[in-house]
Order: structure tokens, then C-alpha cells, then sequence
């Protein structure tokens, strides 16, 4: 429920605020450069979003045939479904500092919109989301772990430990935008 | 005939007690372990560190001649957890928590170690908190300040400003965490010295951490000059630095062969992992900041009703933020030490010592 939440604010965030902001001094270079900052913020959530719905999808359908033998299990499997769900958190978190960056949330730009920039935006989008696929390859590793856990409760902490592996590559993902957008002065 | 282990300073007490079962009719011989590889373990540790423990059974046990990597892992969890939440509104939820079940939970001893433990995360996440301008992520600057731009405090420590502001100047960061991860990394060798020294295979040591020591002096001096262009170096240096660098590289290849390599591009994508340490502590602050921003903008899209639901959304969303973060800060913490760190000197795989005992679930006293 509380997943549902943050993915509700988030949707909140990703449409509603843009469509408010976007009033007015939208033509040119300009409004260029900010339509491609919105593209490169849809290709961060939903790229990453889309990778973390199929991780999450395919521990919970694991997760649901264990806690039907085993009930009490429900607070371990639950830990271990949710890993997949950070990828979605990064490509939020990098969706919203280039919001952030380009005044779409209220405020003015940190820098001159230029329509390179704009460009260089798509490409953060990118890095994020296209290493947010690695939430799959954690649901599955999730999966399995969920699957020895019916067998034998106590590899819980070993099961959580190989799953969060493969978010390393989307934490490198995760940093390289930050450090783009740091050298570009979005931040 | 009874046979089995037992510690070596309870040996005196072990002797008396069998003897006073007996009626000293028994003899009773006590000896050094014949063959250290098959002793169980028993980890000697100050109480404080004890829940640290489990960390390392999780991970498997040292064997009997193995240096006890407890202390350096609580240690390194604590600071590696605060750099990663690195919050100090977190922290001190964090804090008060833990001192509450300290105080109430007198009499569960497991209770008791965690919250200990947990109260040292609190403080350590209120001094990386207030070091990066994190509080709620920008709770203060935005609703008190009402200037999102402006910092929590602002001082300045012999050229130095504080706060370092996360969010706007990450590679400050990025750089303290590499700096630690080096730290991390070389404690990790250090601790290999002290291990092969305590098995007397003082060869071993030339081969397996002398060489990254070389490495580390000469390839960093290299690395520095020409690809990152940090400083330069004189005809001198420069030799010295290559020099390093060869020989580091001719043991390594010499030993490993052209597996000697992927050792060293291994070593280099272990220290670049450390940079996690600012990604999920920039996680952590955007995230919070992303929630200000919606409860501050939620009055102007829900109108009369939004400001009563400003604290409900603030409380709602930090409280999901502080667990999620803090569970994906943990984990990783534990990540850094068992892949980085124990890769540099770790074997484990010893079995646990367990002493002889009855063991009962329900003690019922007859009077």
C-alpha cells in the first residue's frame, strides 16, 4: 500500500506539474530544449518503470505461491519483492532534479536553455532508465531467493544480499546522470 | 572417555566443575587444539559489538586462524549507513527510537545490543545530516526559510563552507566516498598482512598485498597527472611512479599470469563501487525534496482542504522514505564489506562454537 503511494505521488509529479508549469514563453530554442528535458524525464521513469514492474511482478508471483504454504513468511518475501522497486526510484529521482533544472516545477532555470541541452537530456533520461532494466534480472534473482526461502527461512539475509547485486549497474547509472546534469549546472 | 572444546581461559573452571561431578574420580586433560583447521570458532568481542556478530556468521565465520573482522565491520557499517541515508531528520527518528526501546526494553538482552547499535546510526546520520544539508531532505530551507536555494546553516571552518550542499555539489561527495573507499580497501590489505603474519607465511605477503601497494602509490601518482589532471609530475616523480607501477604489475602477472589482469580492473570496479555511497545518499535527499515540493504545491491544487492534508502527505511520504532508504542503505552497507572488503583478505567458512548445554524452552521452578 505504501508502494502505491509513492507510485500515486509520483504520477502526480510526473504529469500534473509540468502541464501546470508549461504556461506561457514555449516557442523557439527555448521550448525546445524544455520539450526534450520532458522526453529525456519519460525516458527515465518509464524505461526504469518499466523494468522495475516486470522485477516486481515476477518475485510477487513467487512470493504469493510461498506465503500460500507458508503465511508467516509474509514480512521476509514482502523485503525481498520490493527490491526491484528501487530502479523506479532512481529514474523518479532523476526525472525530477531535470524538472528541477529546467524550471518545469515553478522557479526559474539553473541554466540557459539551449537546445543542445535539451539533447543532453534525452541522452540522462537514457542512461537511467535503460540501466533500470536491471530490476528484471533482480526479480528474477529475487524469485529464486523467495522460492529457497519456503524451503529454509534462515537464508533470508543471504537471499536479500544476492538480489540487491545487479542494482549496482543502475546505481552507476544513477551516478553518471548526476554527474552529467552536475557538469551541465541542471543541479 | 568425553572428549571436547573449550575455551582457554575457562579451562581452570571447566576442571573443577568436572572434577566436583566426579568426585575427583576422573582425570581430566586439557591440550592445545591439534588441528586448527577442524576447531569450532568463537569470536571475542566487546559487548557493544556483539550484534555485529551476526554479520559475520551471515557471511560465514573466520577460520581458527583467521583475523576477527567484527570490530572493522561495525565500524565501517555505521559510517558507510549514515554517508548513505545521510539525513539528519532521518537520524533523528533514528535516534530517539532506539533510545526509547534502550530505555524500555531493559530486559531483553537482543533488544538492548540492536538499539545500542541503532542509536549509534542515529548519531552518525545527524553529523553526515547536517554535514551534507540534509534535514528532511530541504524540509527547513523550503517551509521555514521559504528560499528552497538557501542552505540549513552556513559557517566557515578555516576556508572550509559548511554545508556541503549535496544536491547541488555532488562531486565534493563523490570525492570523500572514493577517499573512504580507499580507506576501506587498504584496511582490507592491511588486515591480510596481519593474517598471513599470524600463519607465519610471511612470503605470502610479498605476493599478495605488496604488490598492490605499489600499485596503488604508482598507478595513483599516473592517474592523477594524466587522466585527471589533479597535479604534475617532475622527471623524478614520474620514474619513481612508473616504477611503482612495473614492478606492482610484473609480481601480479608474474604470479596470476594473464589472469593477473582481471585482478586489477577487479580492484578497480571494487573501489568505483564506492560510489554508491553518493548515489543512495543523493537518493535519499531527492526523494524527501521531491515530497516537499508536492506538499508544498498541494495547496494550490486542492483547494481549501490542501493545507490540512500538507502534514498528513509530509508525514505519509518521509516515514515510506526513512524505510525504504534505510533498508536499501543497510543492505548495501553490508554489500560493501562482504564483496570489497572481505574480497581483499577473506577465506571463512570455520563452524561455530557451541558449548555443551541443555538446552529448554519453558523453566518451570518447583518449590
Amino acid at each position: 500500500m505504501r508502494k502505491a503511494i509513492i507510485i500515486g505521488l509520483g504520477m502526480l509529479v510526473m504529469f500534473a506539474l509540468p502541464a501546470l508549469a508549461a504556461d506561457g514563453n514555449d516557442s523557439g530554442d527555448e521550448g525546445n530544449a524544455r520539450a526534450n528535458i520532458i522526453l529525456g524525464c519519460m525516458f527515465a521513469t518509464a524505461i526504469a518503470g518499466i523494468g522495475s514492474a516486470i522485477g516486481l511482478g515476477i518475485a510477487g508471483s513467487s512470493g504469493v505461491a510461498v506465503t500460500a504454504e507458508k503465511p508467516e513468511l509474509f514480512g521476509k518475501i514482502l523485503v525481498l519483492q520490493v527490491l526491484p522497486m528501487t530502479q523506479s526510484v532512481y529514474g523518479l529521482l532523476t526525472a525530477i532534479l531535470l524538472m528541477m533544472g529546467a524550471g518545469l516545477l515553478g522557479g526559474t532555470a539553473k541554466t540557459e536553455l539551449t537546445p543542445w541541452l535539451g539533447t543532453a537530456a534525452i541522452g540522462i533520461g537514457l542512461t537511467v532508465g535503460l540501466t533500470g532494466l536491471s530490476a528484471i534480472n533482480q526479480g528474477s534473482i529475487a524469485s529464486a531467493s523467495i522460492a529457497s526461502l519456503g524451503r529454509n527461512p534462515d537464508v533470508a539475509a543471504r537471499g536479500i544480499i544476492f538480489t540487491v547485486m545487479p542494482e549496482t549497474i543502475a546505481i552507476f547509472g544513477l551516478l553518471v546522470a548526476i554527474l552529467l546534469m552536475s557538469s551541465l549546472n541542471l543541479l | 572417555m568425553i572428549e571436547g572444546y573449550a575455551l582457554t581461559e575457562n579451562v581452570e573452571k571447566l576442571r573443577k566443575i568436572v572434577e566436583e561431578a566426579t568426585n575427583k574420580k576422573c582425570s581430566f586433560h586439557a591440550r592445545k587444539v591439534p588441528r586448527e583447521r577442524e576447531a569450532p570458532i568463537h569470536l571475542k568481542n566487546p559487548k557493544w559489538a556483539k550484534p555485529f556478530e551476526t554479520f559475520v556468521e551471515l557471511f560465514s565465520l573466520p577460520k581458527y586462524n583467521e583475523v576477527n573482522p567484527t570490530l572493522f565491520i561495525g565500524l565501517s557499517f555505521i559510517i558507510f549507513f549514515s554517508f548513505m541515508l545521510g539525513d539528519a531528520g532521518y537520524g533523528l527518528i533514528i535516534f530517539l527510537l532506539s533510545l526509547l526501546a534502550y530505555i524500555k526494553f531493559k530486559r531483553s538482552e537482543f533488544i538492548r545490543q540492536w538499539s545500542f547499535i541503532g542509536i549509534w546510526l542515529g548519531l552518525g546520520n545527524l553529523v553526515t545530516g547536517f554535514l551534507f544539508n540534509g534535514f528532511f531532505g530541504d524540509f527547513i530551507p523550503r517551509f521555514i526559510y521559504h528560499d528552497a536555494n538557501k542552505t540549513l546553516y552556513h559557517v566557515n571552518i578555516a576556508g572550509v563552507e559548511l554545508p556541503i550542499d549535496a544536491i547541488h555539489k555532488p562531486v565534493i561527495i563523490l570525492g570523500i566516498a572514493l577517499l573512504l573507499g580507499l580507506i576501506h580497501l587498504n584496511m582490507g590489505f592491511i588486515l591480510g598482512v596481519i593474517q598471513n603474519i599470524k600463519r607465519k607465511h610471511k612470503k605470502a605477503i610479498l605476493i599478495e598485498q605488496f604488490p598492490w601497494f605499489l600499485l596503488q602509490i604508482g598507478g595513483g601518482m599516473l592517474i592523477g597527472s594524466s587522466l585527471l589532471a589533479l597535479w604534475s609530475l617532475n622527471g623524478m616523480e614520474k620514474i619513481i611512479a612508473y616504477a611503482l607501477t612495473v614492478i606492482g604489475l610484473a609480481i601480479l602477472f608474474k604470479e596470476k599470469g594473464a589472469l593477473g589482469f582481471f585482478d586489477v580492473t577487479g580492484y578497480v570496479g571494487d573501489w568505483l563501487s564506492y560510489a554508491r555511497l553518493l548515489a543512495l545518499g543523493l537518493a535519499t535527499a531527492g526523494m524527501a525534496l521531491a515530497f516537499n515540493i508536492v506538499a508544498e504545491l498541494l495547496p494550490n491544487i486542492v483547494p481549501y482542504i490542501g493545507i490540512i492534508l500538507v502534514p498528513v502527505i509530509l508525514i505519509i511520504t518521509h516515514l515510506a522514505n526513512l524505510m525504504i532508504q534505510s533498508l536499501g542503505a543497510a543492505i548495501h552497507a553490508l554489500r560493501l564489506q562482504y564483496v570489497e572488503f572481505f574480497n581483499r583478505f577473506y577465506e571463512g567458512g570455520g563452524k561455530r562454537y557451541k558449548p555443551f548445554s541443555i538446552s529448554r524452552k519453558y523453566t518451570e521452578e518447583i518449590k
